[in-house]
C-alpha cells in the first residue's frame, strides 16, 4: 500500500497509524540523544509504547473526547502521548512551556482541559489550574496488551490549538480526525519531491516546539515518507546538532535563515564586488550547506515574511528556500512554494483543498475543508461557516499564475482619499530608522496627504530635518507632510499598545483625533499660502 | 446572440478584451488575424491561447471564429463568399488593430493605420445600411491630441500639429468615423486610451510597450544613473483590464453611447509625476534588495546628448536601438498635456467600473514584467 492509498482509505488517525506501522514497522524512525549518542527506536516499538500509553491514560480516567494539555519540551514521549490520545479519541492541546504564564493560564482556563501531562511537575509551579496532572513517569509502567480501543470517527475532535493572541485574547480552534488526515494528504501532494530523496538520507529534525501544530504535522508527514525524526528538546542548541542530524529537510522560521544569511554576508565583505557572486556560490554556499549538515534538499520557512535579501543569499548559494503560508484557523497550510512551482517573494500556490481569493480591498480570504471550528467549552461548536470564505487579516495579491504574495496585515493598510492604499509597515519601518524616533505611526486614512505620529524627545528642527531626508527618496504620495511629536510612549499602560508593544492604530488615532485635525488644517492653510510644503510641519503634543 | 467582429485580438487591448467578451455565452467572436497563410494564423493563435491559459476555457474558445486576412486589404483580404457571410452575420464591431510604431513614414502609416480603419468603416457602413449594425467600438488613442497642450477635452479636437505620422493618421481616421456618425448615424463610440499597461490585479499583458521601456530607462541601470530633469512631466497610465471593461460596457450600452468620445485614462488627478515614478522605481527595487545606481539629474538636452554619445561607443545593438527610441519619446515629452476624463468616469462609474489609483497596481505590473523578462531570458 502506498502512502497515498493509506490516506485515501483512512480518514482517522488510528487507522492511518496502524496501516503505517504494518508497512514500515521494523524501521528505526525515532531518534533521541542519550548522553553523547543518538538512540533509535523502531516504529513497531513506538506503536507498542503508544498502545501502552493509551492503556495507562484510560486507567488514569481518560475518556473519549477529553482534552489533554501537553506541556513539555520536544521528546519522543511527547509524540507517544500525542499519538496515544488520538488513538483513543481524546483531544490534544499543545501548550508551549516557554510561553508567558498569563498565556498558559488563559488557555488552560479557556480550554477546560481534563488532564495536564508534563515531563516535570516543576514546570507547572507558577500556573493556576484545577486539572489532574500526570507526568510521563506516571504513565510509564503500563502494558501494551490487551489493547483498549474506542471507536474513533472522522468527525471526532482531535486537535485543539490556540491563536497567538496578538489581536486580543487567544482563541481556541478545534480540528477533527478527518481534517488531520486531509492536511497530511495536502502536504503529501504539494511536496512530492520528498519521495525523490534516497531512503537512507531521509532525516528531519523536530526542533520547533511540538506545542506548535505545524511541527506535529511535519512529524506525521515525515513518518508518512519514512523519514527519521531527530528530537531536539532545546531550540537554542539546535544549530549545534545539525552536523550530527544531517537533515534532508529543514523547516524553520525566518529568524533562523536570517542568521545564516547574515553570517554569509559578513564573510562576503572580504571579497571585492566583482567576486561576490562567485564567492557566494563556490565558497560560502558550500560552507552554508556544510553547516546545515551537508545533505540538505528542502529548506522551508513559514510564520512570517522572509526578508528578500535572505532569499537572494540562499538562491545564490545554490539552495532554494521555499516560503510557506499558513494560519491557525486552517490545519492545511494555505499555500507553499515547492520544486515544481516556485516564485521568489511569493508564498507559492494554494495547497490542495484550499481555495484562495484576494478580495477587492486586497485582503486574502480562504475557503477550505481544513478550516477549524471555534472552540468554546460551554457552547455548541459555532465556528467558521462551512462554505464561506474566511478572511485571513492579511493584505496581499495573487499573480496571473496563481502565486500568492503576502504583503502585511490588513489592519496596517490605510486608504487615502485619492484611493491609494498605503501599507504602513514599510513606511513606519523607515520612520523608525530616524535616530531618536522611538515609535511611529502613519496617519492619512481618507485624507489626501500623509502625516505621522512620532514618539521622540528630539527637538522640532531635528525631526523636520530627518523627515525631509526621509521624504527625499519617496514618491510624493508616500511623503510625510507633517507630524505630531509626542513625548508619551505608547504602552499597554495607556492602552495605546498591545502587551507585545504593537501599536493600536485605531486607539491612537482616536486619542489624537483633535490634534490630527488641527495639523491637517495647518497643512492646508500652508499649502494655500505657499502652493506647496517645503518642509514637514511639526507640532508637539503631550 | 451577439456576433462581434474584432480586429487586433492579438494586441495589447484585444488580448485583454477577448476573455471579457467571452464571459457571456451569448457572445460569438469573429476575429480577424493578420497572417500570410493558415499556418501563420495558427501560430499566432497558439501564442494567444497560451497567453490566455485557463482564463479562457475550451468551451469559450469554441465561440471564436478565426479569419485569416489583413485589415489593410480590401474586404480584409477575404474571399467574396466569406466577406458576404460576415456582412450578413455581424451585429457588433470592435476595431482595435493598428500599428503603434512612432517612426512610421507617411506611406507606412497610411498602410498600417489608415487603411485598416477605412476598411473597417466601410464594412461597418455596409452592415449599418442593411440595418443590422448595433454598435461599432472604435479604438483610437490619446495621441490624437498631437501637440495640443494643456487640458485635452473629451470632444472633437480643434486643428493642431502632430509629433508624428502615427498620431496624424489616427486623428484622421477618428474624424472620419465621427463624420459617419454625424452624417449617416453610424452607431460608433470613440475610445481614446492613454498609455496601456498590464492588468491591475495580476500585471498580465501580452506585449511590453512604451511604459515598460521607460521604466527600464528610469531605473538608471542603462544610463549609469544619468536621468533627465523633467519637473513638468507626468504619465497617464491605464491598466488593460480597465480599458477592456470600458469597451465592453460601451458595447453593451448600445446606442446610448453612440457618438461619444471616451478618454480611458487616469486623468489629471491620478497621473503619475515623472519624479514620483523615478522614486517609486527605487522604492520598488528595495523590495528585491537591489541597489540602483545613484541618480544624476541633468537637463533633457544634455541627457539626450550623453545617450547618443554612449550609443556611439556602445557595442550592444540593443542599446543603440534604445537610444533611438529615447529620442522619439523625448519628442513627445516636450508637450505638457492633461487628459480630461470626468464624463468618462461618470459614465463608467454608474456602470460599476471604478478607476483605481495607479500606485495600487504598479507593483503587480512591474512584478509581471520582471518575472517575464527574467524567466524568458536565457541564463
Amino acid at each position: 500500500m502506498t502512502s497515498l492509498d493509506r490516506r485515501q482509505i483512512t480518514q482517522t488517525f488510528p487507522v492511518w497509524f496502524n496501516a503505517l506501522v504494518r508497512e514500515q514497522g521494523p524501521q528505526d524512525l525515532f531518534f533521541e540523544k542519550i548522553g553523547e549518542s543518538w538512540q533509535g527506536t523502531s516504529l513497531n516499538a513506538v506503536h507498542d509504547l503508544v498502545q501502552a500509553r493509551a492503556n495507562a491514560l484510560v486507567s488514569a480516567g481518560l475518556k473519549k473526547g477529553n482534552i489533554v494539555a501537553l506541556i513539555a519540551p520536544n521528546s519522543l514521549n511527547w509524540d507517544i502521548t500525542h499519538h496515544a490520545c488520538l488513538m483513543v479519541g481524546a483531544v490534544v492541546l499543545g501548550a508551549d512551556h516557554h510561553a508567558p504564564n498569563d498565556y498558559q493560564n488563559a488557555i488552560l482556563e479557556d480550554s477546560h482541559a481534563d488532564f495536564i501531562i508534563t515531563d516535570n511537575i516543576q514546570r507547572l509551579e507558577n500556573l493556576t489550574f484545577s486539572q489532574k496532572i500526570l507526568t510521563f513517569e506516571d504513565l510509564k509502567n503500563a502494558a501494551a496488551t490487551p489493547a483498549i480501543s474506542f471507536e474513533v470517527c472522522e468527525q471526532d475532535p482531535a486537535i485543539l490549538t490556540y491563536t497567538s493572541g496578538t489581536t486580543g485574547k487567544p482563541k481556541g480552534i478545534i480540528y477533527t480526525q478527518q481534517q488531520l488526515i486531509l492536511a497530511l494528504d495536502a502536504l503529501h501532494d504539494h511536496y512530492t519531491e520528498a519521495q525523490d530523496i534516497p531512503p537512507e538520507e531521509r532525516t528531519m529534525a523536530c526542533w520547533l516546539p511540538l506545542s506548535n501544530l505545524f511541527q506535529r504535522m511535519l512529524n506525521l508527514f515525515a513518518l508518512d515518507h519514512g523519514f527519521q525524526i531527530y528530537y531536539c528538546p532545546d531550540p537554542l542548541k539546535f544549530m549545534d546538532l545539525l552536523p550530527e542530524i544531517r537533515p534532508a529537510v529543514l523547516v524553520g522560521v525566518p529568524r533562523l535563515f536570517e542568521k545564516i544569511a547574515d553570517t554569509a554576508l559578513r564573510r562576503m565583505k572580504f571579497f571585492p564586488q566583482f567576486m561576490k557572486t562567485f564567492a557566494l556560490r563556490h565558497l560560502i554556499g558550500p560552507a552554508i550547506k556544510k553547516k546545515l549538515g551537508g545533505r540538505i534538499r528542502i529548506l522551508a520557512s513559514g510564520s512570517a515574511k522572509m526578508p528578500s535579501h535572505v532569499l537572494d543569499v540562499f538562491e545564490m548559494a545554490g539552495l532554494t528556500l521555499y516560503e510557506l503560508y499558513g494560519m491557525s484557523e486552517n490545519i492545511i497550510p494555505l499555500a507553499g512554494n515547492n520544486r515544481s512551482c516556485h516564485r521568489k517573494g511569493s508564498v507559492g500556490k494554494a495547497m490542495k483543498y484550499n481555495e484562495i481569493i484576494v478580495q477587492d480591498n486586497g485582503e486574502i480570504a480562504v475557503r477550505s475543508p481544513g478550516l477549524g471550528r471555534r472552540y468554546s467549552k460551554n457552547q455548541t461548536l459555532n465556528g467558521f461557516k462551512k462554505d464561506a470564505f474566511l478572511k485571513t487579516n492579511d493584505f496581499g495579491r495573487m499573480d496571473q499564475d496563481g502565486f500568492l504574495y503576502v504583503e502585511g496585515r490588513i489592519d496596517n493598510v490605510i486608504k487615502t482619499s485619492t484611493g491609494l492604499r498605503i501599507l504602513c509597515d514599510d513606511l513606519e519601518e523607515k520612520l523608525l530608522a530616524i535616530p531618536d524616533v522611538e515609535q511611529a505611526l502613519v496617519v492619512g486614512s481618507e485624507r489626501k496627504l500623509l502625516t505621522a505620529i512620532l514618539v521622540s524627545h528630539a527637538n522640532d528642527r531635528k525631526i523636520a530635518q530627518a523627515l525631509n531626508e526621509y521624504n527625499r527618496n519617496l514618491p510624493s504620495r508616500y511623503q510625510i507632510c507633517g507630524a505630531l511629536v509626542s513625548d508619551i510612549v505608547f504602552s499597554p499602560m495607556n492602552g495605546l499598545a498591545t502587551p507585545n508593544l504593537k501599536l493600536k492604530r485605531n486607539q491612537i488615532n482616536e486619542y489624537f483625533s483633535q490634534k490630527i485635525d488641527d495639523l491637517y488644517s495647518d497643512i492646508e492653510s500652508h499649502i494655500r499660502k505657499n502652493k506647496h510644503i517645503s518642509s514637514p510641519i511639526i507640532r508637539k503634543v503631550s | 446572440m451577439k456576433h462581434i467582429f474584432v480586429t487586433g485580438i492579438t494586441g495589447v487591448l484585444g488580448s485583454a478584451l477577448g476573455p471579457v467578451l467571452l464571459q457571456s455565452p451569448q457572445h460569438v467572436l469573429h476575429v480577424l488575424i493578420r497572417a500570410e497563410d493558415h499556418e501563420h494564423a495558427q501560430m499566432r493563435l497558439q501564442d494567444l491561447w497560451s497567453f490566455w491559459g485557463d482564463e479562457v476555457s475550451e468551451s469559450m474558445r469554441s465561440r471564436i471564429h478565426v479569419y485569416c486576412g489583413d485589415a489593410a486589404r480590401p474586404q480584409f483580404g477575404l474571399d467574396a463568399e466569406t466577406y458576404h457571410s460576415l456582412l450578413s452575420t455581424i451585429t457588433h464591431i470592435i476595431h482595435s488593430a493598428a500599428s503603434v510604431k512612432l517612426d512610421m513614414d507617411e506611406s507606412e502609416a497610411l498602410e498600417k493605420v489608415y487603411k485598416p480603419s477605412k476598411t473597417v468603416l466601410d464594412f461597418a457602413m455596409q452592415i449599418h445600411e442593411s440595418g443590422r449594425l448595433q454598435k461599432l467600438e472604435y479604438i483610437s488613442t490619446l495621441g490624437v491630441a498631437g501637440k495640443m497642450s494643456g487640458s485635452i477635452p473629451e470632444t472633437v479636437l480643434p486643428a493642431r500639429d502632430f509629433h508624428n505620422n502615427y498620431e496624424r493618421t489616427k486623428a484622421r481616421s477618428e474624424v472620419e468615423a465621427l463624420e459617419l456618425y454625424k452624417q449617416k448615424k453610424l452607431p460608433v463610440t470613440i475610445h481614446r486610451p492613454s498609455m496601456i499597461i498590464g492588468h491591475s490585479k495580476t500585471g498580465k499583458i501580452v506585449h511590453f510597450q512604451g511604459f515598460y521601456f521607460l521604466c527600464s530607462l528610469f531605473t538608471g541601470y542603462r544610463t549609469k544613473g544619468l536621468l533627465p530633469k523633467l519637473p513638468q512631466l507626468s504619465f497617464d497610465l491605464i491598466p488593460c483590464d480597465y480599458v477592456a471593461q470600458a469597451v465592453y460596457l460601451s458595447l453593451e450600452s448600445g446606442n446610448e453611447t453612440a457618438g461619444h468620445i471616451f478618454h480611458l485614462c487616469s486623468g489629471p488627478d491620478l497621473s503619475l509625476p515623472y519624479h514620483d515614478l523615478v522614486k517609486y522605481l527605487r522604492f520598488y527595487h528595495t523590495h528585491y534588495a537591489e541597489k540602483l545606481p545613484h541618480t544624476i539629474l541633468v537637463p533633457p538636452s544634455l541627457f539626450l546628448c550623453s545617450i547618443r554619445m554612449m550609443a556611439l561607443f556602445s557595442w550592444k545593438p540593443k542599446f543603440k536601438r534604445a537610444a533611438k527610441n529615447i529620442a522619439l519619446y523625448f519628442n513627445h515629452i516636450k508637450t505638457i498635456q492633461m487628459f480630461e476624463n470626468t464624463q468618462t468616469i461618470a459614465f463608467l462609474e454608474t456602470r460599476g467600473l471604478a478607476l483605481d489609483h495607479p500606485e495600487n497596481y504598479l507593483r503587480a505590473v512591474l512584478d509581471y514584467h520582471r518575472f517575464k523578462v527574467r524567466n524568458d531570458m536565457p541564463n
